[in-house]
């Protein structure tokens, strides 16, 4: 056990002590952060602050009506659009103090309606700098409806049936909206958390792979075997490497939950408008172990059995696209179809249920018991592809040259 | 008691056999060389020793038990195929592989520090093993061996590719830890490091013992009458002398072979008469290299 130990030690300290480590453990944190990012990106270009307009409407179409004409409201019951109307004899009168009035930030924008709106179909909208699209996008909707009501009147069609047909469309609009926010922000969360696993357990797992075979090329092994046992040695670096990632991830999530902190108490409304739980981030670090004791027992078994780097990354390739089609799928099925029996039965497949079971959890509404059998399933997995490994490893590291067979290699499994 | 007793072992290696039926006995303290050409199976034979590979066959017994994990840490191994980790760090990797016998890092620390003193290394505990010359490494790779007061020392071909110089040291060295009762287990094929350093040998040949025994009664078995002669001059008249068997000649000196009833004072006399300048002339043992070349019919050194 103390061999063990030692093994693990010196593991850890050469995989922590690296610029790579450095580096991935800093890119992380931007990856999770763009979990709150992103919906706060979102929030803010649909801005909290209203927008100031001067209309100038030379059509005469909509004259006072347009200060009614936008009605939404922000999030803290303002309204979102405060228009003015300004006869266009006014503007062109005074046209440069309209003007500096918007570089001086009074107003944020300034609307014209030519005259021949209806035919024409421009609308200009004058604004110091774009920075506010999707205030623009919603302007632009309301105006586009507006005029095209008018259009439908000039064609003779009863107004109040327009007013219907106009109503139904509006309705629709907002709800589309609100899905895509909410929706949008779990199903980001899941493929973020989905691509750094998928992404950290390919990284650990070949830097095990590499381990053993460096140990290997490197002649050292004989050393190491002349003081402890092959399976305390493969025990060693699986476990060694294996820290240093958890390691890696307790950094991660620690960085993740300080963020999380740090934005409710500065701005609860956005910290509430996407669903994120502070568990998942629990189940993040499982999930990753589970995902890289099943691969790195393979990946040690792989560098075990051949002797250089092209050999080995030849060899490997088997165990890489048993890694990126349960990645694949997770993020389809398990992120668009988490509840269907498809989705349900790959959770518990050995391979495909770390990042499945990970998925739904993520997505929402996984039975407790699901969890709880998947984990140790995967558990029970992990025991046996370890000892197969070992089997493997034993005869494997002793082996110089040409590249057993795969019947060969599971023929040292059951030999003595 | 033996340090090492080996019993009829035997392993084969797909179809190639490493090792076939070798018994030996290493005696605790003494100087053991496991004489034989390239692939006549001592790396397979020592690697079983320390139950790095299983025996097919046979049994292998260190200190009159059956291999223990335990015994790993009173075995000292330097492996023909030098190897470390290039990227650690001198001092870290001696304290590495310390604690891997079993030493505490403290311990490890100060005993490695202590050897890399004498090898005079203590200016470089903190350089890469990648950064040091593979001289330097040779000597970290000894030290590695012998860190943790080993009471067998294995060594595969400890003299390969060490200058003079350093064979010297080498050689103090294991004298120095043989005075201190280490058993010493080593293989070589050059002869001649084996006949000044060991205290009995084994000398094997494809997988089999060829002999065994006492340095000294090895020679005394297949003593040959040999004198040694170093000359200038036309060497070839000298085969035609009456008693000579047998010329191994290297061009400036040759050794040769008389029949067992010439006296070398007698063949001295004879050489007056040929053409040749003698420089000097000895009466000497067989070398171990020759009684091999006798034995099995080839040469041993490559």
């Amino acid at each position: 056990m103390n061999k063990t130990w030692t093994l693990i030690k010196r593991e850890f300290i050469t995989k922590t002590f690296t610029r790579a480590f450095l580096i991935s453990t800093l890119i992380g944190p931007i990856f999770l952060a763009s979990i709150f990012l992103i919906p706060i990106w979102l929030e803010k270009s649909i801005s909290e602050e209203p927008m100031y307009i001067h209309a100038v409407d030379e059509s005469k179409l909509f004259s006072t009506k347009l200060a009614y004409m936008f009605n939404d409201t922000l999030s803290n019951g303002r309204p979102r659009f405060v228009v003015t109307p300004i006869s266009p004899e006014s503007y062109y009168n005074n046209r440069e103090d309209y003007e500096n009035s918007l570089l001086n930030d009074e107003i944020d924008a300034i609307l014209f309606i030519p005259s021949d709106v209806l035919s024409g179909n421009t609308i200009k909208l004058l604004v110091k700098k774009t920075s506010r699209r999707a205030m623009e996008q919603l302007l632009r909707q309301r105006l586009t409806n507006e005029i095209n009501k008018q259009r439908l009147i000039r064609a003779g069609i009863d107004p109040e049936e327009i007013e219907k047909l106009s109503r139904d469309i509006s309705l629709k609009v907002q709800r589309l909206h609100e899905e895509r926010e909410t929706d949008g922000g779990n199903e980001l969360i899941a493929i973020i958390f989905a691509l750094m696993l998928y992404t950290t357990t390919i990284m650990y797992g070949t830097m095990v792979m590499r381990g053993v075979l460096e140990e290997k090329t490197s002649r050292i092994l004989e050393i190491l075997l002349s003081s402890s046992s092959p399976f305390q040695l493969m025990m060693g670096k699986l476990i060694g490497v294996g820290s240093a990632g958890l390691v890696q991830y307790l950094i991660w999530i620690t960085l993740t939950l300080v963020g999380y902190v740090a934005l409710q108490v500065s701005s609860p409304v956005i910290a509430t408008s996407f669903h994120f739980q502070p568990l998942i981030l629990f189940y993040f670090v499982v999930f990753f172990l589970l995902a890289y004791f099943q691969f790195s027992a393979l990946f040690s078994a792989v560098g075990a059995i051949t002797s250089s780097q092209e050999d080995a990354q030849a060899a490997s390739s088997p165990v890489i696209i048993l890694l990126i089609i349960p990645f694949i799928t997770s993020l389809s099925l398990g992120v668009q179809a988490p509840d269907t029996t498809l989705s349900i039965v790959l959770s518990f497949l050995p391979f495909f249920s770390p990042m499945m079971l990970f998925m739904r959890i993520v997505m929402g509404d996984t039975p407790w018991w699901q969890i709880v059998a998947g984990i140790a399933l995967n558990g029970l997995l992990i025991v046996i592809l370890t000892w197969m490994s070992a089997r493997i490893y034993r005869i494997g590291i002793l082996m110089y040259g040409k590249r057993p067979h795969l019947m060969e290699v599971l023929r040292w499994i059951g030999q003595k | 008691m033996q340090a090492v007793v080996v019993d009829n072992v035997s392993k084969k290696y797909d179809e190639i056999i490493a090792v076939k039926n070798i018994s030996l006995e290493v005696g605790q303290g003494e100087i053991f060389g496991l004489l034989g050409p390239n692939g006549a199976g001592k790396t397979s034979l020592m690697r079983m020793i320390m139950n790095i590979i299983v025996p097919d066959s046979g049994r292998i017994i260190l200190w009159g038990d059956p291999f223990k994990e335990k015994h790993k840490s009173q075995i000292g191994y330097l492996p023909e195929e030098r190897g470390l980790y290039p990227r650690m760090k001198l001092l870290h990797h001696l304290q590495f592989l310390g604690e891997m016998k079993g030493m505490s890092s403290k311990e490890a620390r100060n005993t490695a520090l202590q050897w890399l003193e004498k090898f005079n290394l203590a200016d470089r505990v903190d350089r890469k093993i990648q950064d040091l010359s593979k001289g330097l490494q040779q000597k970290v790779q000894f030290i590695a061996s012998v860190l943790h007061h080993p009471s067998l020392l294995i060594l595969d071909e400890p003299f390969s590719g060490l200058d003079p110089v350093n064979t010297k040291f080498l050689k103090d060295i294991l004298m120095e830890m043989k005075r201190e009762g280490v058993t010493i287990l080593l293989s070589t094929h050059l002869m001649e490091q084996a006949e000044k350093l060991c205290d009995r040998i084994c000398l094997v040949n494809r997988g089999e013992v060829v002999l065994q025994g006492k340095v000294s009664e090895v020679k005394r078995k297949y003593h040959h009458n040999t004198v040694l002669l170093e000359y200038t001059g036309d060497g070839n008249q000298v085969a035609m002398l009456p008693g000579v068997e047998e010329i191994n000649d290297y061009g400036n000196y040759m050794e040769i072979r008389l029949s067992d009833k010439t006296l070398p004072s007698q063949f001295f006399k004879q050489l007056g008469g040929l053409n040749i300048e003698v420089r000097r002339f000895e009466a000497t043992e067989t070398s171990l290299n020759q009684i091999f070349i006798d034995l099995v019919g080839e040469t041993i050194e490559e």
